[in-house]
């Protein structure tokens, strides 16, 4: 860990992975996507009955 | 059905020996996914043999050519030494719920998928238009080449693709399977992955999460039930860009490196124009190598890739004068082909002015995240994984190689320019359109291996986001290929798989007004039982579901060409009898009726003693027609 490449590279991935996480949160809660998951219950709903 | 399995099984047992023979070691998994571009380059190559020697495609012999290339395959392969190729060490292990959820739903997406490919029609437009037509044609005796088609694409556009859908058709004479190449095609890009992460030192929790990635690309995930071609392409060229770097680093026997690499860009460049601008960084990157390749090598690269890639290049040469007919061919300024204009084509200018409007639109779309994944898959095709953890981890991981710069990365930034140059080429000969990043889907394959090599370096708990954010978009990705699969939603499947197969046909589907047209024609009782049909339309109608499910009707599509001109006034009549036609359907859509042929045919449909009309229906702008002939004009005919 002395290396400080090996330091960036480790701020880079924490830095990757929190940018991966909001993201993934903005994509989800677009309204297309919420409408998605209230069509797919229903269905499910609907089917197991 | 016993032929299809015989001959299947037979063909596949050389394609899996040569695939041994050039991965002995490593990630053994990636045998899998070159059996299928070797099995797919001899399905090819016996289908251009073999309808070439007979003059018209016929099951037993497409499947003996197949099965004796299959043997010489085998044969001619000398047993090869064992390797063992060099694996880094884990950076650290991964845990199971990180990887097992995002296999998981892989591996869902896929069952769903060979579900779906067998309970839905043919259902495409780009199929209906042109692919499926090609495929039928054939199926009803027609020669490779040169045959007579209102969709011209379907005697112009390279057929790789489709002799591999003839493969699943011709055996068992109807379409069930035909999109079965495509979900081959979509597990052998996910394990080509695999391969790339295992070559790049990853460990193995990384090569299958690096594959379950590429597999939940959501223009992946659903194309893979369909009879589309951009998977076949995709999973041929990343095996190409793959095994031409193996090659020219010096892993593996090399000489079948080459053969893979060679196989993989032929059997791409005979699939799809688009590949030709892809491919020339790729080939510019052989030439700068050329000291360091030796002739053998050279030779094993070369002669599956002039035998899958240039016959349908060559053919259109010849008998059409332009290589990529309908398209212009110009370079730097100069045209060297002109385009068809009577073809009704885009202007495919290639230049600067196409790339930068690229350069704007397509990060745009990368990063736009109100529609769902069906949108994707029209727009962007890359979904939500793209922004959210394949870009980024590409950046990371070029950062990371240019902080430890080492002889051993040259191979991968060598990859890394070939795919960005041949998509800047790509982008510079194409005009913006919301369907050009299925072209490129072997970039978010690509980036899935940086996005996996950022995924085990990250540290500890850190490793848990990425983790839970591909699983979440997996599920999205999942769940919309399952209730919307393009064209199908799932109430659709649940109607349809309660009929039996000969109803299940795209008019039942009546997701678009030309279905929805056929779907009334159909239930009207007009619909003509008839076993030879003539069909009028425009050169982009959907007009392949004429042939039905099992091909049972011969179907004649008066090409616009052979329409006009003044002997073309007497041709209606003579085709008409020569084929036997008892029924014509019209999509009047774009169909040129000034034309003299299609002129003689529409006053012909309009003598009540000749033809009678069944059926006529209009939605939106397309209205559709079918005529039988009157009871006397067929006794006549007799």
């Amino acid at each position: 860990m002395n290396d400080p490449r090996q330091g960036r590279l480790l701020v880079l991935l924490r830095c990757w992975a929190v940018a991966a996480v909001l993201i993934t949160i903005a994509f989800l809660a677009v309204p297309s996507h919420r409408d998605f998951f209230e069509r797919a219950l229903r269905f499910a709903l609907r089917h197991l009955h | 059905m016993l032929l299809l399995a015989i001959s299947t099984v037979l063909s596949v047992a050389g394609p899996w020996r040569l695939a041994r023979g050039v991965l002995p070691g490593g990630w053994r998994w990636g045998r899998l996914a070159l059996t299928v571009v070797f099995w797919h380059g001899i399905i090819c190559l016996s289908g251009i043999a073999s309808a070439l020697v007979a003059g018209r495609f016929s099951s037993p012999a497409f499947g003996v050519t197949a099965c004796v290339l299959s043997l010489a395959m085998w044969l001619l392969v000398p047993p090869l030494p064992q390797e063992t190729e060099v694996q880094s060490a884990s950076p650290e292990p991964a845990r199971r719920w990180e990887l097992w959820p995002l296999l998981g739903l892989a591996a869902a997406v896929l069952l769903w998928d060979l579900y779906a490919l067998d309970v839905l029609p043919v259902r495409i437009h780009e199929t209906l238009n042109y692919r499926a037509v090609m495929v039928g044609l054939w199926m009803q005796g027609e020669p490779l080449r040169g045959f007579e088609s209102s969709s011209f694409l379907s005697f112009s556009y390279p057929a790789n693709a489709e002799l591999l859908q003839l493969w699943w058709c011709i055996h068992p004479h109807c379409d069930r399977w035909i999109e079965l190449p495509q979900w081959l095609s979509a597990i052998a890009l996910a394990d080509l992955v695999g391969l790339l992460a295992a070559d790049a030192g990853l460990p193995r929790a990384a090569c299958w999460w690096a594959a379950a990635l590429a597999v939940l690309t959501p223009a992946v995930a659903i194309q893979a039930a369909t009879e589309q071609d951009d998977l076949i392409t995709t999973a041929a060229f990343t095996a190409a860009l793959i095994f031409t770097r193996r090659w020219l680093s010096g892993t593996g026997p090399l000489r079948w490196q080459a053969l893979a690499a060679g196989a993989g860009l032929g059997l791409a460049l005979g699939a799809k124009v688009t590949i030709i601008p892809l491919c020339v960084p790729l080939l510019i990157w052989l030439a700068v190598c050329f000291r360091r390749i030796r002739a053998r090598e050279l030779a094993a690269f070369a002669v599956p890739f002039l035998a899958l890639g240039l016959y349908f290049y060559v053919d259109n040469l010849v008998r059409l004068g332009n290589p990529l007919y309908p398209f212009p061919v110009r370079l730097f300024g100069v045209t060297l082909f002109e385009a068809d204009a009577a073809r009704g084509m885009p202007a495919m200018v290639p230049g600067l002015p196409n790339l930068a409007v690229h350069l704007a639109k397509a990060p745009l779309e990368w990063f736009e995240l109100h529609k769902d994944v069906s949108a994707y898959l029209e727009e962007s095709g890359f979904g939500g994984a793209w922004p959210a953890l394949l870009l980024p981890g590409v950046v990371v991981a070029a950062l990371w190689a240019l902080w430890n710069r080492r002889p051993e990365h040259r191979s991968y930034w060598a990859l890394a320019l070939v795919a960005a140059s041949g998509q800047l080429a790509l982008w510079s000969n194409t005009p913006w359109t919301p369907f050009d990043l299925r072209y490129s889907l072997h970039l978010p394959a690509l980036a899935a291996v940086a996005a996996a090599f950022c995924w085990c370096r990250c540290p500890g708990r850190w490793r848990a986001g990425p983790a839970l954010a591909a699983v979440t978009l997996g599920i999205s990705v999942c769940g919309e290929n399952i209730t919307n699969n393009w064209n199908s939603p799932l109430g659709r499947i649940t109607e349809l798989r309660k009929l039996p197969f000969e109803e299940r046909t795209y008019a039942r589907l009546g997701t678009t007004p030309e279905a929805r047209l056929f779907q009334q024609l159909e239930a009207s009782d007009a619909y003509p039982e008839s076993r030879s049909v003539a069909v009028l339309s425009g050169a982009s109608s959907l007009k392949s579901a004429a042939f039905g499910p099992r091909f049972q009707r011969r179907v004649w599509l008066p090409d616009a060409a052979r329409m006009q001109g003044p002997l073309a006034r007497t041709r209606w009549r003579h085709e008409l009898d020569a084929r036997q036609v008892d029924a014509v359907l019209v999509i009047d859509h774009a169909v040129p009726w000034h034309f003299e042929g299609y002129r003689e045919a529409q006053q012909d449909l309009q003598d009540p003693s000749r033809w009678n009309k069944v059926y006529e229906e209009k939605l939106g702008d397309r209205t559709l027609l079918a005529f039988r002939r009157a009871h006397n004009s067929e006794e006549a005919r007799r």
